[in-house]
């Protein structure tokens, strides 16, 4: 910590509350031109340090001798990923321009590992603003510092090297959380262990800040509700007694609340509770029901580190200045993209954007980090150019989802993509003249939805062609293998179309005068329109 | 409680919450406790010794407790509630086992000594002493152990040691040592540690002046303390009149010496040494620095001069002034002090965040304070690494007419004590100002100064210019008179018909005196030249000037020492620039026929036209004797000859080079020389190179050379070819 001489929890130790929040959620409290005027100095910097590393000068060869902090948009095209693979996939020491510290690993699309280098001040940058997310999803007004140190954090997040650890650890060299289990023990464990450690040890030492999954969260909480770790509890050989008393306790809580059934809140009070993934915002209510507090999220990128945060009331979030250099590609320009294939050029930048608008962020990362103009396909949706009620001064977004050609079903299930599909059908042994796949919210859970028409004359029973495409997805993405074990229940649904279904798409098409590139669906997410045409005969015949 | 009581009146209004109200509950049950014991030692006829032996406990009992809620909060433990619920539960239990006589049974006074006869309640007493006692100690230490702050480990000592006293001194009070006045200065002395601690971590806001007064009467009361026992001890006065007599005394004393003023003040500074190392006579700081200022000196020693004599009295360990620089956007340091060197070569940007912070809050700032401001996330990383290089803990803006115009950096100080609040919002701020005042005089006087540089240099050219336009006369007088005597004798000669007695053809004659006239003309011609170069609107035009190097060449070569070899080389593609003909090839001219001039007899003279970087340069070398490295720029003015016995062989004014370089510099060009005496010099010109013409009719590249009929030819050498021939004059 070279640039904070005092780590935060000395701060909060000799009650400078003030100082700690201004540190970490100060962001908060800035006005729009001050947002813009520190992105701008900083990318200023960024230019300045990163021309000087091997990474920028073998990818922008042409351009690199001209480029500035007022020309790097017009100059530099949107990148992605593929670009700087052959010169990251090493993970070279001396790529960046400045020492790199540690390396945070994501899984890309396809399975494809991403690897992207955290400089030292960049790594820095990644724990204050965690620790800021802490902080905000513990405060309940502005100024709020209530998490103190030797407060009990259980965080059931991925393991080094991905960002969620490195942001853990970062935040860790800033203040003393009592980790359970310990980040060292934790990153020996698997991601089930991790959980089950984690819970465990808080039934013994308590909990004050807890990160982990939605879905974990809502399983567990569900759990509670049946009585399934209830009974969990009693299978116990010698239980702790700090944890029988614990547990004592719980059930005079829920006793006094007329319930028969103990909840995570009975047991905990925690300070702070910190999300991950997509849905979310469908558990808000039930998680706030079973754990107490309203989940706090923020947005999370391999890439550019904690971007924005939500503050302490609400679901809006803010985007963080230092994280990196905003830019949004208007929802037309990316709409563009996805339906003729048109790379988006233009950017805005966050005091162009527009309320009810949504855009794809595309971020260049800062302290000489490797990343320009990189497009992350996260799109995210402007609710308010400020928040008068929380009185922030910047604009306001919620997560909309992901652009392109790909589902999220949930943060930890991967992206699923057609190539995917594609290969668990193929594994399924299932002949078909064509298929879409959507994402839908059946009963506030997340579903796979597949519309398939299958080649004439075949006959297969909805549940065997779910059964068989559940299995070869499980065996195509890992991450996928764990949904059912997360959720609880088959997150995939089948629907057979009628036969001809997407010919009368394809002609329907024809009328409309589409080019030939686009006579078939987007198989992936197709769009209500395209929908309706394919359901059409299926309602007829039924 | 006059310690309390002082505290609790001088306390700023700064919200401080529970740990505060724990403070005070150790401070009242400490000063109760401290009073019971004195009255149960001082007067035990006169009270109800059973009383003040029950309030003497409940009272000791009363301070674990206080002081685990105050370590409970000052840590932020977790369970703060429970923790003291349980405290009060055991305390409640301990006061009810005092009240019905479990913890003392019997008290009895023999000899001037207090003798407690303990009952089993005692064990409870001592346990709820030690749990607690202990517990805080235990948490102070491991919090001590897992923070790298030093500001806080510096308070969790202190408090330690109180700890440690109050814990020794109530184990005296049950054991016979508890004899007056031992434990009374043991009490005493925490009370003064406690004051201490206060004062030396700023562990609760108070004022100076109650700082002080806090200090004094701790240590007023240790000296009391010290002064009645020794009269208890040494002195053979009744029993129960002794130790009242005893403080009287040392009170009067005390307040004797207190009332000689300068004594006072000594003692209120040592205190002050002790407990306000941070507080300093700001009177004297500003009058130094008013001092300092008064006296006229450039900013550099001004600056140091400065961070000098505040250093004596702020006592910091390093300091820089930082100024804005009137020619560029930048801060550069003026004067450093403790510092390395390269901290000199410091510069902030206007824009730096660093700067536009001060301007926001117009009072000093903690450095580490600065990085927490959100509008600081722009600092850059070398900024960071600037700061740690200047070794800042204070930036201090320096402010004329609502501007920022400066900042001054200070380090910290010995023993790392901190900057007040006092002293970053009025102390260093009102300095500053008055820094501004004194940089802003010195800096007019600078510019004063540079302008009286720049007359007397004025004055010297002027001087040297006279001087010169004194010596051109001369030579021009020469110069002119030379063929005017030739050409006057010799016209006279014809006029008198005497051609004969020089044995000179009138014909010869007649060619001397046109040659001398043509010498007169050129000299006239050199002076309208130069006179006329600004004047002259000649059409710009695409010069290719190899072409024009070459052709020039031979013309010069035979009319001014044909025994000079001269080779050319050029580019083999025309190389164009913008320019007048006429003029460009009067440079050329010049350059060559001085070359020309100074070359030996049998010398060489070498020219070439190369184009580079966006350039066609020319240079012209030649083997003669070579230029002073003193003489470089004067070459270049107005009737200077580099050396006048020389040059009057050669003859000409002095203008020629001149005149080469006026035009160049018209041309947008430059012009230099290399030299080495005796061995040659190198006369160079660089003009913009441009791209050829659309028609390049008018700028045929001569591609041959023909020399004049007995001299030495001029070799023509293509670069990156091999010459092609190379000829000496014999």
């Amino acid at each position: 910590m070279d640039r904070y001489r005092r780590k935060t929890s000395d701060l909060v130790y000799n009650r400078q509350y003030e100082r700690a929040w201004q540190r970490h959620c100060g962001f908060l409290d800035l006005t729009l031109p001050e947002f813009l005027a520190i992105q701008n100095r900083l990318m200023e910097e960024q230019v300045a340090v990163a021309k000087q590393s091997r990474l920028w000068q073998l990818m922008f060869p042409e351009t690199i001798g001209d480029l500035d902090v007022t020309n790097f948009r017009e100059i530099i095209p949107l990148t992605r990923y593929e670009d700087y693979y052959p010169h990251l996939k090493d993970r070279a020491d001396d790529i960046l321009a400045r020492p790199i510290v540690d390396w945070s690993r994501t899984t890309g699309r396809g399975g494809r590992p991403k690897w992207a280098p955290y400089t030292r001040e960049a790594y820095t940058n990644l724990g204050i603003s965690g620790l800021g997310a802490g902080i905000l999803s513990a405060a309940q007004h502005r100024g709020d510092v209530r998490i103190r140190p030797n407060d009990i954090s259980v965080t059931n997040v991925a393991p080094r090297p991905y960002t969620s650890a490195l942001m853990l650890e970062a935040a860790s060299e800033m203040f003393n959380f009592q980790y359970v289990p310990p980040l060292d023990v934790a990153s020996e464990l698997t991601f089930h262990e991790r959980i089950a450690e984690g819970f465990k040890g808080a039934m013994v030492e308590g909990m004050d800040l807890l990160g982990a999954m939605t879905v974990v969260l809502v399983k567990m909480g569900d759990a509670f509700q049946k009585g399934e770790l209830q009974r969990d509890q009693e299978q116990r050989e010698i239980p702790h007694p700090r944890a029988v008393w614990r547990y004592i306790r719980a059930r005079i809580r829920a006793r006094r609340e007329g319930r028969s059934y103990v909840l995570p809140r009975d047991i905990w009070q925690l300070k702070g509770l910190q999300c991950g993934g997509t849905d979310t915002f469908l558990y808000r209510d039930k998680i706030k029901e079973q754990w107490g507090l309203y989940p706090h999220e923020s947005y999370v990128g391999t890439e550019a580190g904690i971007m924005a945060s939500q503050a302490w009331s609400g679901t809006d979030m803010t985007f963080i200045p230092a994280a990196a250099f905003f830019e949004f590609i208007p929802e037309q320009a990316w709409a563009a993209e996805r339906l003729q294939g048109i790379s988006p050029t233009e950017t805005v930048l966050l005091d162009e954007v527009e309320v009810g608008k949504r855009y794809d962020v595309v971020v260049s990362n800062f302290y000489g980090g490797a990343f320009l103009r990189y497009r992350l396909h996260d799109v995210i949706q402007i609710t308010a150019l400020r928040s008068e009620e929380l009185g922030i001064e910047i604009p306001q977004f919620q997560f909309a989802g992901r652009s392109g050609d790909f589902i999220d079903l949930s943060s930890f299930a991967g992206l699923i993509d057609e190539k995917q599909i594609l290969q668990g059908l193929k594994r399924s042994d299932i002949n078909y003249e064509d298929w879409v796949m959507c994402k839908e919210i059946v009963e506030s859970e997340p579903h796979l939805h597949l519309y398939i028409e299958l080649e004439k004359n075949i006959v297969m029973p909805e549940h065997t062609i779910r059964e068989r495409l559940h299995k070869a997805l499980k065996e195509v993405n890992r991450e996928y293998a764990d949904i059912e074990t997360m959720l609880g229940f088959v997150p995939l649904d089948v629907t057979c179309l009628q036969t001809g279904s997407f010919d009368r798409y394809v002609k329907w098409q024809v009328a409309q005068g589409a080019d030939l590139g686009h006579l078939k669906p987007t198989r992936i997410q197709p769009g209500a329109t395209a929908m309706a045409l394919l359901l059409q005969m299926k309602a007829a015949g039924e | 409680m006059v310690l309390y009581a002082s505290l609790f009146l001088s306390r700023r209004r700064v919200r401080t919450g529970s740990v505060d109200r724990w403070f005070n509950i150790i401070l009242i049950s400490a000063a109760l406790w401290s009073m019971s014991s004195m009255i149960l030692h001082a007067a035990p006829d006169f009270v109800n010794i059973h009383w003040i032996t029950q309030s003497l406990t409940l009272t000791n009992l009363v301070i674990p407790l206080a002081v685990f809620g105050f370590v409970t909060h000052f840590l932020s433990l977790k369970k703060q509630q429970a923790w003291i619920g349980f405290g009060v539960i055991l305390f409640l239990i301990a006061t009810v086992l005092t009240v019905f006589g479990f913890v003392v049974t019997d008290i009895t006074v023999s000899e001037g000594l207090i003798w407690l006869d303990f009952g089993p309640g005692v064990y409870i007493a001592a346990g709820f002493w030690s749990f607690f006692m202990y517990s805080a100690a235990f948490f102070l230490l491991r919090d001590r152990r897992r923070s790298k702050d030093r500001e806080f480990r510096r308070r969790v000592f202190y408090l330690l040691v109180v700890l440690v006293l109050l814990t020794f001194g109530n184990t005296l009070n049950v054991t016979p040592l508890a004899v007056y006045p031992v434990d009374q200065l043991l009490a005493a002395l925490a009370a003064a540690l406690i004051a201490l601690s206060i004062s030396r971590t700023q562990l609760l806001e108070v004022q100076r002046f109650a700082r002080q007064l806090v200090v004094l009467l701790a240590f007023l009361s240790v000296f009391i303390v010290v002064v009645s026992g020794l009269i208890y001890f040494l002195g053979q006065l009744e029993e129960g009149t002794l130790q009242i007599a005893g403080v009287l005394a040392a009170s009067s004393v005390a307040v004797l010496l207190l009332s000689y003023r300068p004594l006072r003040r000594r003692i209120l500074a040592l205190i002050d040494r002790i407990v306000a190392p941070e507080s300093y006579d700001v009177r004297a700081l500003l009058y130094s620095v008013s001092k300092t200022s008064n006296r006229l000196r450039l900013p550099q020693e001004l600056g140091i001069e400065l961070l000098q004599e505040m250093q004596k009295v702020i006592g910091y360990s390093s300091a820089s002034i930082f100024l804005k620089s009137p020619s560029s956007d930048t801060y550069r340091a003026i004067a450093i002090l403790g510092l390395p060197r390269r901290a000199r070569s410091v510069t902030f940007q206007t824009n730096s965040p660093l700067l536009a912070e001060q301007d926001r809050y117009h009072y000093a700032m903690y450095v580490d304070r600065l990085h927490d401001l959100p509008r600081m996330q722009a600092l850059w990383i070398d900024e960071w690494e600037t700061l740690q290089l200047l070794k800042a803990d204070v930036l201090v803006p320096v402010f004329a007419d609502d501007e920022i115009i400066g900042l001054i950096t200070m380090g910290s100080r010995a023993n790392n004590v901190a900057y007040a609040r006092l002293e970053l919002q009025q102390t260093l701020p009102t300095v500053a100002n008055q820094i501004s005042i004194a940089l802003d005089n010195s800096r007019l006087y600078a510019r004063e100064q540079t302008r009286a540089d720049a007359l007397a240099r004025a004055n010297a050219d002027l001087r040297r210019l006279d001087q010169m336009r004194d010596e051109l006369i001369q030579n021009m007088s020469h110069e002119l008179r030379t063929p005017l005597a030739v050409i006057h004798g010799y016209a006279d000669l014809l006029a008198e018909d005497l051609a004969s007695s020089v044995a000179l053809s009138p014909q010869e004659i007649a060619e001397i005196i046109l040659k001398q006239s043509e010498r007169l003309q050129a000299l006239v011609n050199d002076i309208l030249t130069f006179s006329l170069i600004d004047t002259d609107k000649g059409q710009m035009m695409h010069v290719d000037m190899a072409g024009l190097v070459s052709g020039l060449v031979n013309t010069i070569v035979a009319a001014i020492n044909p025994g000079v070899a001269v080779t050319i080389s050029v580019p083999s593609e025309p190389t164009f620039v913008l320019g007048t003909r006429d003029q460009l090839r009067q440079v050329i001219d010049n350059l060559l026929g001085n070359a020309m001039k100074f070359s030996p007899e049998g010398g060489a003279v070498h020219i070439e036209v190369i184009q580079k970087n966006g350039e066609v340069i020319t240079s012209v070398s030649d083997e003669g004797e070579g230029i002073k490295a003193e003489d470089y720029e004067r070459i270049w003015k107005r009737f200077y000859k580099v050396d006048s016995s020389l040059s009057r062989m050669y003859g000409g004014a002095g203008l020629g080079l001149a005149i080469a370089k006026k035009i160049v510099e018209r041309h947008g060009g430059w012009v230099g020389v290399e030299s080495v005496e005796g061995t040659g010099s190198t006369f160079r010109f660089g003009l913009l190179a441009i791209a050829p013409p659309p028609s390049p009719n008018d700028n045929k590249r001569l591609e041959t050379h023909s020399s004049a009929k007995h001299v030495a030819e001029p070799t023509l050498i293509r670069q990156g070819e091999e010459p092609l021939k190379q000829t000496h004059a014999s």
